[in-house]
């Protein structure tokens, strides 16, 4: 079997799996909706289409964006541990999301046109995190390039900077508003920022992200063995490191401004799914994007699922440690084993 | 002399199941310099007619507004032990829940008596008033004690409104009040039922979805942000038929949050809202 | 044999590492239809040197020529068809499969697959042809090596620069490659830096050899006119001693210890 077709299997049973999954997930709930019958269910039209399907889409994006940037930093850090976090952008954009929240602007989404509604957090949030790519991008050079091992530093220095900031800001604000902070940056994908048309921008931006990045794929390859392998291969290590790294960085800032902190989703797909479809980013990114979607959806199903069981909703991103540390654990003990 | 207070201390500790009992013996006579190290006590040392007896405050303590002036320890969570010190206070109050915290275990060793109070119900609220009477020597304290109890009575005894009402905390994300919390004593004492079940955690997250079912007659929301049903800020809870109705109220004052001796007025504001029907 | 124009020409070039100096004045031609090997002490520079060739290090001063142009001036894909490069320790930290490893070698000619078998020849000629569909993480350090090799044999630029490729093979790999790229450089006309630290292969596959020293050129030339006792042993610093394998017209070179006189 030629690996263009082992690809198009691959992509075609995610692609199935997310329709899979996305009919389930409109359809269970407190009211099983069966989606044949919508057209004469307004009630069930509103919850499905109104109430379920913003959240699908939101989870199925998050979970996309947040593996498909795993798979990309894996790929410039030459690391498969790296994770979408690792790079620092996302402690920019929590602290601006905290400062926000801090400064009491979470009251009122801002109205836009096509029916987005974009809180300040939200813009808060990815102002913190152009900010703190821009800064990482900065120091992380040297003539213009991007230097693996500074960006690594650079970020687990910004991470732990941030956190010491939220952790400050935490302690001067009042326990309602630290018990905010404190939910937002637990991640969570249940309030999408307005009806599907306010997603439909964002996907399409994100779509084209994913589109950059999967026309680079070769040269992605190449530059996962290495920078020097990649020059000898005819790839522009610095170039594509730039690339993926702003892609990566600004599909990262869109997550967690819009949905906070979700772990393992960007660790434990590309991990997964190397193992299972191998290093080949042209099949990876893709496969990755799809594969993050499912699970973040499912886990997002989960969480539905066990209101009843626990008396509240878990965070999502409770639910994806759960599931994903075990899952992870296996994955290297699996790995190791070989 | 020190370690015997302390075995002392820990025995009546023992002693006082209702966790009302005192950490250390309070000092001869009543108390004269007393620290509330919590904006609810400091209220409920205020109604017992203690007010003046304070000398310092916590940062988020503003009611009654003659307590503004007093110096500002810090956060209730952190205070500044040194400035609390400094004041020479001869008794703390702190909550019940806060005993054999580190706070709580820093105070005591300062040598300052520590006195406990549980605050979760309207019971413990008027049995507060009147711990603070005697320690401080308030004549009048008991009888605010009872009148509290009598007006939290006559307010159970009022008709019942026949809402069902889901009061949230915070908005996002959804953080109501269940059963067991305070908001759910407000809303009883108001004259409605709490839309939650008893299925339920005492302060649970939910959504859109979880809400709709739910199907309350009225959205109370305590958390502060700019409502009105008009506003984008609802949107989130579009599909819930009490919001589409207009039925919202936004209520932020912080008596609806703060377990205090001002439940009766938090009753009787919710319950204003609930009847007028308009939202504020 | 030997073409009029140098395939690649090193001017002068001066190269400094974090302030210290590691090329100084280094100027050498290397021409299509010769190997040219570069031997010398551990961090003479002999990897700079090819970082420098390739056009991956910039020199300080000085200008290295491809084909008659500036190396930096060529675009990746292009350089790549001319010059190709192999490092000389691998690293391997993603599990690519060694046949997908040594199809990456023909990115730079933007034919997908391998439609004149190229990767298939190469594989057979590393003796991968068992490992190729292994990944290259579970590879031993010598099979590795041959990868990456495979990986430029499939490329077959006009130009190739092997850092070590010998070190981690066996006597039976070295002398296959070797000899496999003496043939390949004559019937094909294309030119070949090898570094390498054994002298006597060297000696054997080499044309010219570039002796170096602390970042200098000590003595560029025929092996003999570069293998001699004094030169040899002023730059190692060791006793040596130096034969000629009759009828084979072929040095070799055997450190001696220094107890013996």
């Amino acid at each position: 079997m030629s690996p263009g077709v082992v690809r198009a299997l691959w992509i075609g049973s995610l692609l199935l799996a997310s329709v899979l999954v996305f009919g389930l997930y409109l359809t269970l709930g407190g009211r099983t909706v069966p989606l044949w019958d919508l057209a004469s269910d307004p009630a069930g039209r509103f919850m499905v289409l109104e109430v379920r399907l913003p959240r699908a889409l939101l989870a199925f994006l998050t979970g996309g964006i947040l593996a498909l940037s795993g798979t990309v930093f894996q790929a410039v850090l030459r690391n498969p541990l790296a994770d979408p976090y690792v790079v620092g952008v996302s402690g920019g954009a929590a602290l601006g999301a905290t400062v926000a929240l801090a400064l009491g602007l979470s009251a009122v989404p801002l109205a836009l046109p096509f029916g987005l509604a974009l809180g300040p957090v939200f813009l808060a949030s990815f102002l913190g995190a152009a900010l703190s790519t821009f800064l990482l991008y900065l120091f992380a050079s040297r003539r213009g390039a991007l230097r693996t091992t500074h960006l690594l530093l650079m970020g687990v220095v910004f991470n732990f900077f941030a956190s010491a900031m939220i952790m400050v800001i935490k302690t001067l604000v009042s326990p309602t508003k630290a018990q905010e902070i404190l939910f937002w940056l637990m991640g969570t994908v249940s309030h999408p920022p307005g009806p599907p048309s306010a997603l439909a921008l964002p996907a399409v931006l994100v779509l084209a992200g994913l589109g950059i990045l999967w026309s680079r794929a070769r040269d992605l390859n190449a530059l996962s063995l290495g920078s020097r392998f990649a020059y000898d291969v005819g790839v522009n290590p610095a170039g594509i490191r730039r690339l993926a790294f702003l892609v990566g960085s600004a599909l990262v800032a869109v997550a967690v401004s819009t949905t906070g902190f979700i772990g393992f989703v960007g660790l434990v797909v590309p991990h997964a799914l190397r193992l299972g479809a191998g290093p080949d980013h042209r099949l990876l990114i893709p496969a990755s994007f799809l594969g993050g979607g499912v699970f973040l959806l499912l886990a997002d199903l989960l969480v539905r699922f066990t209101f009843p069981l626990f008396g509240t909703q878990l965070p999502v991103g409770a639910l994806t440690a759960l599931v994903g540390g075990p899952l992870f654990i296996l994955l290297l003990s699996r790995e190791g084993g070989r | 002399m020190r370690p015997t207070t302390t075995i002392l201390s820990c025995l009546l500790v023992l002693a006082a199941c209702r966790g009302e009992g005192p950490a250390s013996p309070p000092g001869d006579g009543p108390a004269q310099r007393v620290v509330a190290l919590a904006p609810n006590l400091a209220e409920i040392v205020a109604y017992a007619g203690g007010g003046d007896r304070l000398v310092a405050r916590t940062r988020f303590t503003d009611t009654p507004a003659s307590l503004r002036a007093l110096p500002d320890l810090g956060s209730g969570f952190e205070p500044d032990l040194e400035a609390l010190a400094a004041l020479r206070p001869d008794l703390v109050l702190m909550l019940e829940g806060w005993r054999g915290g580190p706070i709580a275990a820093t105070v005591e060793r300062l040598g300052v008596p520590v006195r406990y109070l549980r605050v979760e119900t309207t019971e413990d609220i008027a049995d507060a008033v009147e711990a603070v009477g005697v320690a401080l020597g308030l004549a009048d304290a008991p009888g605010k004690a009872d009148a509290l109890r009598a007006a939290v009575a006559a307010l159970a005894a009022a008709p019942p409104l026949g809402l069902r009402v889901l009061m949230l905390n915070g908005r996002r994300p959804l953080v109501a009040a269940g059963p067991g919390s305070w908001g759910d004593t407000v809303l009883r004492l108001a004259g409605a039922r709490n839309a939650l079940g008893d299925d339920i955690v005492r302060y649970p997250t939910l959504d859109h979805e979880t809400v709709i079912d739910l199907d309350p007659d009225a959205v109370v929301d305590t958390s502060g942000y700019d409502g009105g049903p008009g506003a984008v800020g609802w949107a989130d809870l579009a599909g819930v038929p009490a919001v589409r109705a207009g039925r919202v109220f936004a209520l932020a004052d912080s008596s609806l949050l703060r377990p205090g001796p001002r439940v009766t007025e938090a009753a009787a504001l919710l319950r204003a809202a609930l009847v007028g029907g308009v939202p504020r | 044999m030997m073409s009029p124009q140098p395939l690649l020409l090193a001017d002068g070039v001066c190269f400094a590492y974090g302030g210290a100096p590691v090329l100084e004045e280094l100027s050498v031609a290397v021409h299509r239809g010769e190997i040219l090997g570069i031997i010398g002490p551990n961090g003479c520079g002999k990897s700079t040197l090819l970082g420098v060739l390739s056009g991956y290090l910039r020199p300080d001063r000085g200008r290295v020529l491809l084909a008659g142009r500036p190396v930096g001036d060529y675009r990746p894909r292009e350089r790549t068809r001319l010059l190709g490069h192999v490092s000389q320790r691998p690293e391997a930290d993603f599990p690519y499969r060694v046949r997908e490893l040594v199809e990456m070698g023909r990115y730079a000619l933007d034919t997908p697959g391998d439609p004149d078998g190229a990767v298939a020849e190469a594989l057979a000629f590393m003796d991968l042809g068992g490992l190729a569909e292994r990944p290259i993480t579970r590879l031993s350090g010598g099979e590795l090596q041959r990868a990456w090799l495979a990986r430029a044999w499939a490329a077959d630029p006009d130009g190739l620069l092997l850092d070590e490729p010998t070190a981690s093979l066996d006597l039976r790999h070295q002398v296959r490659i070797l000899d496999a790229l003496r043939r390949r450089v004559r019937e094909r006309d294309r030119a070949a830096v090898v570094v390498l630290h054994d002298l006597n292969l060297a000696a054997g596959f080499c044309d010219r050899i570039l002796l170096m020293d602390r970042g200098r050129t000590v003595r560029c030339g025929a092996p003999r006119e570069v293998l001699q006792y004094p030169v040899l042993k002023a730059v190692y610093g060791t006793e040596i001693y130096i034969g000629l394998l009759d009828g084979l017209e072929q040095l070799f070179v055997i450190p001696l210890p220094e107890e013996i006189d």
